[in-house]
């Protein structure tokens, strides 16, 4: 394995991090968009008292896949910027309407304009940065973008499905965590059943949407698909496992247990498309030996990553312990 | 690679915005948690409400900036690519280092701040107050990072290019740039100036409307400091970039002084408008050989003049020496100030006066402009480095016209880029200056707002009381009833007589601080408020708030604050708490 294989490999877990932490942020924004009926006031407080301790420490990944991105392959992010710049930016789009209608709804006491209407821009811009993401990942597997053509990844059907597959599965992963946050206090517990139906739907359509996408799969990006039926079903198979697991865990109101599954579930998932996609970056453009960097430099990433997370983890394990019990009252 | 320059002019102008945009947000991040640790310091020390609304509003507000500051940040890593894609599939990998450390900077920053604002109950006071020192420390070095880059991006080294290609970097290539120490000092003091000037601004606003309680004078005293004290550091560190630019970047200083011909006896030039085609000031404040003077002690020193290059290697003249007069004139101005303040401070203290710093209505003008002027300072010295770059974006390697995206896309994304930003600046504007003008607790200039239905929804950050909900509960009766747990609770704390009485909150936060020195500290309070009445009340109130002491105190400091009457405590108290 060359340095830049495991700065890959570092990647691809920072894309896990952001995908099960930054993603269940977006996912729960989805749900706020959702909520309906006579709880929906107090669904979406939930969800906001879940989110804002965490959400701008889960954002970070993000930076830290694009950082890695532009340092240790700088070719690859140079097509990458040329030739998506529509998704990105829409994601783009989504990311800073998200944050500043939190932090305007959260702290802006209606002098700019009423809460409920940032409420629903931090909803739909929720909604609208995993599906940009999505088109972006698919993007990268079909290797059907160019510069010449923007708007290419937009017209993809497989595309648009892939964004959808990854709104659903942001939503189920954000319906399972929220879940235990529910149960964490009595105020709250009556939404676990809410939560807990909400994450059966969100599994189902992750389901029926992956197998839709198969087929399609297979036809846009045969040469991912190929490498995908020969290496990566045993992670598939985790991953449907991890769904299962996830479910029956709520079932019988093992929330903890329930994170972990669905965190296999779309962790399997994409590792799977992760395994599959390699050694290519960017299908049939940009394979990871032409793309990377002098080595000296991605091992200078290298030690820097690895100083960077012997700090940053133990804080952020602590930031997470610290707001897992509900709030003091007195 | 030719391209039309609408393309480029884009490219870059989307770039500037951006920049400037993220930038004005950034200096918060780095100025205000050092302020946050001081008042809040403060506040552990003495007990004082007034520091405790002070900390409370500036989480508030730092809030609210750092996440409009995070996101924008996030657009600005975005933007390399979608707008210098050349730029960064050439060089990123020389930057990667310093963006990566950048990144795990930000990484810190965003852990803790996620601690320091939702954790006031979750910590306990002294654990609260440390959690700014990581947020503090880190924003600080984010700065230190970037600025890495963009000194790279002005004098390149430790990079060796052939036929075009890049085949060998040192990984702490930035860190080797000699444009690296004057611009980080620059940019350091920057960022405090603009955070305290801001601040100060804000307070010296209030001033003047006639709020003149302690919280309002403690709130302009520490805004100004950190203006002031930083105004005249900055003339030494501006001083030394423009040396540094005269030794590796000749035509950034040719272009700042609006200066054609190379020669000895340069002049210095103050304002007026650099034409291109006759290489001339126009009416501009011309001081002979000054700038031969200042660079090399003697008028014989020769100066590089833009007539140097070609022309189509030249910096815009006209656009350099504006941006740089202007960050000039403002810079001069907020020395002299600050020249003008210390003096009066010293006197007012020779002659016992308080407080210390003078507060007659031409000051708290003065004082109101510290921030406007800090900021566009800051922002023109920004278009002072990048314009007197230009026409290269990375200094004499790479050309900008040849680093932009050819993309058509261009103008599209940035009419959206300039609304979604014009219009996020718009509200946040709003939103602080509701903050701003709330007084100490913020939430009594609301009170006819009506909740909305998803108000409940938002968060009720900090401590449960200062109520990111702001409804109405504070004013006299106008909140009763209007229900959740929240109200509820604070309105049985108001109507307990000990949330009215100082000291009670006084033996809680000095509990908190000095769990084993317990006899100490209720020894005062005892001695300076024992009227009989409270008194009583006051031992309960003790004892239920030892595990949380910010608590009672808080709510006895918004409750001060809350009404009209409260000024007068506030002011008493705090002279107190001075003394101390």
């Amino acid at each position: 394995m060359t340095s830049a294989d495991l700065l890959l490999v570092v990647m691809v877990i920072g894309l896990t991090a952001y995908a099960l932490l930054g993603g269940a942020d977006f996912g729960g924004g989805v749900w706020d968009l959702l909520a309906r009926g006579p709880d929906a006031r107090s669904q979406r407080r939930l969800i906001s008292h879940s989110i804002g301790p965490v959400w701008e420490a889960n954002h970070v990944w993000l930076v830290f896949i694009v950082v890695a991105l532009f340092s240790g392959f700088p070719p690859a992010y140079g097509v990458v910027g040329s030739s998506l710049e529509i998704p990105l930016a829409a994601a783009l789009v989504g990311i800073v309407l998200r944050g500043a209608a939190y932090v305007y709804r959260a702290y802006g006491a209606g002098a700019a304009g009423p809460d409920h209407w940032w409420g629903h821009v931090f909803a739909v811009s929720s909604t609208i940065t995993p599906f940009a993401l999505g088109v972006t990942g698919a993007a990268l597997a079909t290797g059907k973008m160019s510069a010449s053509d923007p708007m290419a990844p937009l017209r993809s059907v497989f595309g648009l499905g892939c964004g959808l597959f990854a709104v659903a599965a942001t939503a189920f992963l954000a319906a399972v965590y929220l879940c235990k946050d529910a149960s964490a206090s009595p105020v709250s517990a009556h939404l676990v059943p809410v939560f807990r139906r909400r994450a059966f739907g969100g599994a189902v359509v992750c389901g029926v949407l992956a197998l839709i996408l198969l087929p399609l799969f297979a036809h846009e990006a045969p040469v991912v698909a190929h490498r995908f039926g020969d290496r990566s079903v045993p992670l598939v198979a985790l991953s449907a496992c991890g769904g299962v697991a996830a479910l029956v865990a709520l079932g019988r109101n093992q929330f903890v247990a329930a994170r972990i599954a669905a965190g296999l579930a779309v962790g399997g998932m994409l590792w799977g498309w992760a395994i599959a996609q390699y050694p290519d970056l960017i299908v049939g453009q940009v394979t990871v030996d032409d793309a990377a960097a002098p080595s000296t430099n991605i091992h200078a990433m290298l030690y820097a990553v690895a100083g960077g997370l012997a700090i940053v983890l133990p804080p952020m394990i602590v930031l997470y312990r610290l707001f897992t019990r509900p709030e003091p009252v007195e | 690679m030719v391209l039309a320059a609408d393309a480029i002019d884009l490219a870059r102008a989307q770039t500037a915005f951006s920049l400037a945009f993220h930038i004005c947000f950034a200096v918060f991040g780095v100025g205000l948690p050092w302020m946050l640790l001081y008042t809040e310091w403060r506040w552990l020390r003495t007990g004082d409400p007034v520091w405790l609304a002070l900390t409370k509003k500036w989480s508030r507000a730092f809030a609210v900036l750092f996440a409009v500051g995070a996101v924008s940040g996030t657009v600005l890593s975005f933007e390399f690519g979608l707008l210098w894609p050349a730029f960064m599939s050439k060089y990123g990998g020389a930057l990667g280092l310093s963006f990566t450390m950048e990144g795990f900077a930000f990484f810190t920053e965003a852990i803790f701040v996620g601690m320091y604002l939702y954790g006031w109950k979750r910590l306990s006071a002294r654990a609260h107050w440390l959690t700014l020192w990581p947020i503090a420390i880190s924003g600080t070095m984010s700065t230190l990072f970037i600025i890495t880059v963009n000194a790279w991006m002005n004098t390149p080294r430790g990079i060796t290019e052939r036929n075009g290609h890049v085949i060998a970097e040192k990984p702490f290539a930035p860190f080797t740039s000699p444009s690296f120490g004057p611009q980080l000092v620059h940019m350091l003091l920057a960022a405090f100036m603009c955070a305290g000037g801001m601040v100060a601004a804000i307070y010296a606003v209030g001033m003047l409307r006639g709020r003149r309680d302690a919280y309002h004078r403690h709130g302009l005293a520490i805004g100004l400091t950190a203006v002031l004290v930083a105004a005249p550091l900055q003339l030494i560190a501006g001083d030394w970039a423009g040396r540094n630019a005269a030794d590796h970047q000749p035509l950034k200083l040719a272009a700042m002084e609006g200066l054609y011909h190379t020669g000895s006896n340069a002049p210095f030039t103050i304002g007026g408008i650099y034409d291109d085609k006759t290489g001339e000031v126009r009416h501009g404040l011309e001081i002979p050989g000054m700038l031969s003077l200042i660079e090399g002690f003697s008028t014989n020193h020769v100066v590089t003049g833009l007539d140097s290059a070609p022309p189509d290697k030249r910096p815009d003249g006209a656009l350099v020496h504006g941006a740089f007069t202007v960050m000039i004139v403002a810079g001069s101005a907020l020395i002299m100030l600050s020249l003008a303040t210390g003096t009066a401070v010293l006197r007012r203290r020779r002659r016992a006066e308080t407080p210390l710093l003078p507060t007659g209505r031409l000051w708290l003008l003065a004082a109101a402009c510290t921030g406007p002027a800090a900021m566009l300072a800051m922002l023109t010295g920004w278009e002072v480095t990048e314009g007197g770059r230009q026409p290269w974006i990375v200094g004499g390697r790479m050309k900008v016209a040849d680093a932009v995206t050819g993309s058509n896309g261009a103008a599209p994304i940035f009419a959206g880029t300039l609304t979604l930003y014009l219009g996020l600046a718009g509200a946040l504007i709003l939103i602080l200056r509701r903050m701003a003008s709330g007084g100490a607790s913020g939430e009594q200039l609301v009170p006819g707002r009506s909740g909305g239905p998803t108000t409940p929804s938002a968060p009720r950050p900090r401590d449960g009381g200062q109520g990111g909900s702001g409804r109405p509960d504070r004013d006299g009766g106008e909140g009763t009833g209007k229900g959740g747990e929240d109200d509820g609770r604070r309105g049985s704390k108001e109507s307990a007589p000990a949330a009215e009485y100082d000291p009670a909150a006084e033996h809680a936060a000095r509990y908190a601080l000095t769990p084993a020195g317990a006899p100490a500290p209720t020894a005062r309070p005892s001695a300076s408020g024992g009227s009989g009445g409270s008194g009583g009340k006051d031992q309960p109130a003790r004892t239920s708030a030892i595990p949380r002491p910010r608590h009672e105190a808080h709510h006895t400091g918004l409750r001060l604050f809350g009404r009209p009457a409260g000024r007068h405590a506030a002011s008493g108290r705090s002279t107190d708490g001075e003394s101390r």
